[in-house]
């Protein structure tokens, strides 16, 4: 039983985000689009889990509460997506076209394995070190009592007393999605979020790291190349060697996996990012950037907010100053306008956020 | 100011900033296409410009919180830059001269910056929880069927207790070790306890349980206050209050 419920939870966070990100896929690119899929299919699960949570959760309704809703939300999305990818299919099949087979270096197989090496060395690690975080006391005791509890932010995580709703908190439920992560596989909350989450994280961040590599080293790197590999190397080796400061995101990757501020630091904004790269390159070959692009910018921006309360803020900055320099980079005004929808949820989030304040 | 002290505590005991401040410089002079130079290199520029500007600290604190201004740096893509600068100048490079300068770029991250997992706030996991062995048997001893329980838990084992077991309520916290003054805290901390006081402070809080350190010196006998030595787990003697209601609540 165990055991089922563990691959239960694995589907949840595997083949249903990439069921989810291949039937909207932004990119034409015939490379990494399981990788691309996979993330951006996590987004669009916490984007969900933000728009359903966030309203329960400040309506006083509990945790048993917010999972029917999102799973019926989720069922609702891999319907349209699953239907997607049917008719996706049915056109590809008119169009199949080869794929041509190339040569990888031997150097080049060299270095993929010292990336792969480094990457199960920190998976490794995740599981036999612990770090002592003080802030784990507040996040992962939510994590704990949502399991638990089925109250959402109505208990005072720190001395398991109920309070009021601590509505700075409860903006941005990320923990609650880990609760459930806890929920449907049966292990405990602390698991939960000190291994599990890093084990999903850290792979999901370099995944990252990977995709936007491809796309620097585009100009310098052929597919033998040993550029891409590499960089991967010296970007897991910053990330490693990120120890210099404690505020730093290749620090908090290693050590808060299991927080929202880590997802924000180290997937949100990386791969919004990467986004903007994709809407950059449509505009550099004078085609139209298509309402997807701007659909998973607002998922994006959406998933960001369930990770942070300040990921709304940082996130608007980001894509505000990103679409304004290339409005005027590329003279196309008409940028702005897309920003507007993207930035809805973030901006009445932030608005909220300091009205409650006072 | 502030954005200079914030700066500079980011920057920490590495250089790895500064090197990726010269990546920067260098790419401005060699990258020339136009959608990785707004992305890597102006949008950079615009929100340093901010990030250094007193008048977007002032209403980021008055707005958000200033302690969190640090998490501005973040929008600033220092690692996929940094490689990505390097391995253009690697493949400017031909032979042996390319063969060295990787080598020194790998030494030189290694040497700049700092491992991570060389904190000493690492140590081996007890258990899949991450939580200390004896957090966890107490925990799971002093568990009640059906209700939650209040239980005094030494300093050391406050920031672990909730986040096993959310059946376990705490008369203190974290919060009090950091900021809050808590008078029955201040009084655990203490090497030599009163049994009395202790006795006093307990019961004022409801606490079903206390667990005592056995380095701590008790001045007095716990069983006359009620008190029962239910187990020793390691260094630390379990006391469980009978005159405290154990009752499920759900029946």
């Amino acid at each position: 039983m165990a055991v089922l419920r563990i691959m239960i939870m694995i589907t949840g966070i595997i083949v249903i985000p990439l069921v989810l990100g291949y039937g909207f896929m932004p990119s034409e690119e015939k490379e990494a689009r399981g990788l691309l899929a996979w993330n951006l299919g996590l987004l669009l699960l916490w984007a969900m889990f933000l728009v359903i949570c966030l309203p329960l959760t400040l309506l006083g309704k509990g945790f048993s509460e917010v999972m029917v809703g999102y799973g019926s939300l989720t069922g609702g999305a891999l319907m349209i997506s699953s239907f997607r990818i049917w008719r996706g299919r049915e056109h590809s099949k008119k169009n199949t076209r080869i794929k041509e087979v190339s040569e990888v270096s031997g150097l080049s197989y060299l270095f993929w394995g010292i990336a792969a090496a480094l990457l199960i060395i920190q998976l490794v690690l995740v599981i036999y070190l612990a770090y002592e975080e003080g802030d784990d006391a507040y996040y992962v005791a939510i994590v704990t009592s949502s399991r638990f509890s089925d109250k959402l932010y109505t208990i005072y995580p720190y001395t398991g007393f109920t309070t009021g709703l601590t509505v700075r908190y409860a903006m941005a439920p990320f923990p609650v999605w880990i609760a459930l992560l806890a929920r449907i596989s049966g292990l405990s909350g602390a698991a939960t979020a000190h291994v599990v989450m890093p084990l999903l994280i850290i792979p999901m961040a370099y995944g990252i790291y990977y995709l936007i590599g491809k796309k620097l080293l585009k100009d310098i790197s052929g597919e033998k190349s040993w550029h891409l590999p590499f960089y991967m190397i010296l970007v897991e080796l910053l990330v490693i060697f990120g120890g210099y400061s404690t505020y730093s995101r290749e620090n908090f990757l290693l050590v808060r996996a299991g927080q929202g501020k880590a997802v924000l630091a180290n997937i949100i904004i990386p791969i919004l990012l990467y986004l903007l790269m994709l809407v950059f390159e449509k505009l550099e070959a004078g085609k139209s950037t298509g309402v997807l692009i701007w659909f998973w910018l607002a998922v994006v921006l959406a998933a960001g907010c369930l990770c942070s309360t300040l990921g709304s803020f940082l996130l608007c900055i980001l894509l505000g100053l990103g679409v304004f320099c290339g409005a005027i980079a590329y003279r196309r005004w008409r940028l702005l306008i897309g920003l507007l929808p993207c930035m809805i949820l973030p901006a009445a989030i932030v608005a909220l956020y300091l009205k409650l304040q006072g | 100011m502030e954005a200079f002290t914030i700066f500079h505590k980011y920057m920490g005991t590495g250089l790895i900033l500064i090197w990726y401040f010269a990546v920067v410089i260098y790419l401005f002079e060699k990258e020339k296409r136009k959608n990785i130079r707004i992305l890597f290199l102006y949008l950079p520029m615009l929100v340093l410009f901010f990030f250094f500007n007193p008048l977007f600290y002032r209403l980021y604190d008055h707005f958000i919180d200033g302690a969190t201004y640090f998490r501005m740096l973040w929008l600033l893509p220092v690692s996929s830059t940094l490689a990505f600068g390097f391995l253009c100048m690697l493949h400017e490079q031909k032979g042996r001269r390319r063969l060295f300068l990787a080598g020194g770029g790998v030494a030189l991250i290694m040497l700049t910056g700092t491992l991570v997992y060389s904190s000493p706030l690492y140590s081996k996991a007890d258990n899949l929880h991450h939580v200390p062995w004896e957090v966890v048997e107490i925990c799971d001893e002093i568990r009640v069927e059906g209700r939650e329980v209040v239980a005094a838990f030494p300093e050391e084992f406050l920031l672990y207790v909730r986040q096993y077991s959310a059946e376990i309520c705490m008369p203190y916290s974290r919060e009090n070790m950091l900021e809050n003054y808590d008078e029955f805290f201040q009084f655990m901390v203490g090497q030599e306890l009163s049994v009395e006081q202790l006795a006093a402070f307990a019961k004022k809080a409801g606490c079903h349980y206390v667990i005592l350190s056995k380095e701590k010196k008790l001045l007095g006998d716990m069983t006359a206050y009620d008190y029962e030595l239910l187990d020793q787990v390691g260094e630390y003697l379990v006391f469980r209050d009978n005159s405290q209601d154990f009752r499920n609540t759900l029946e």
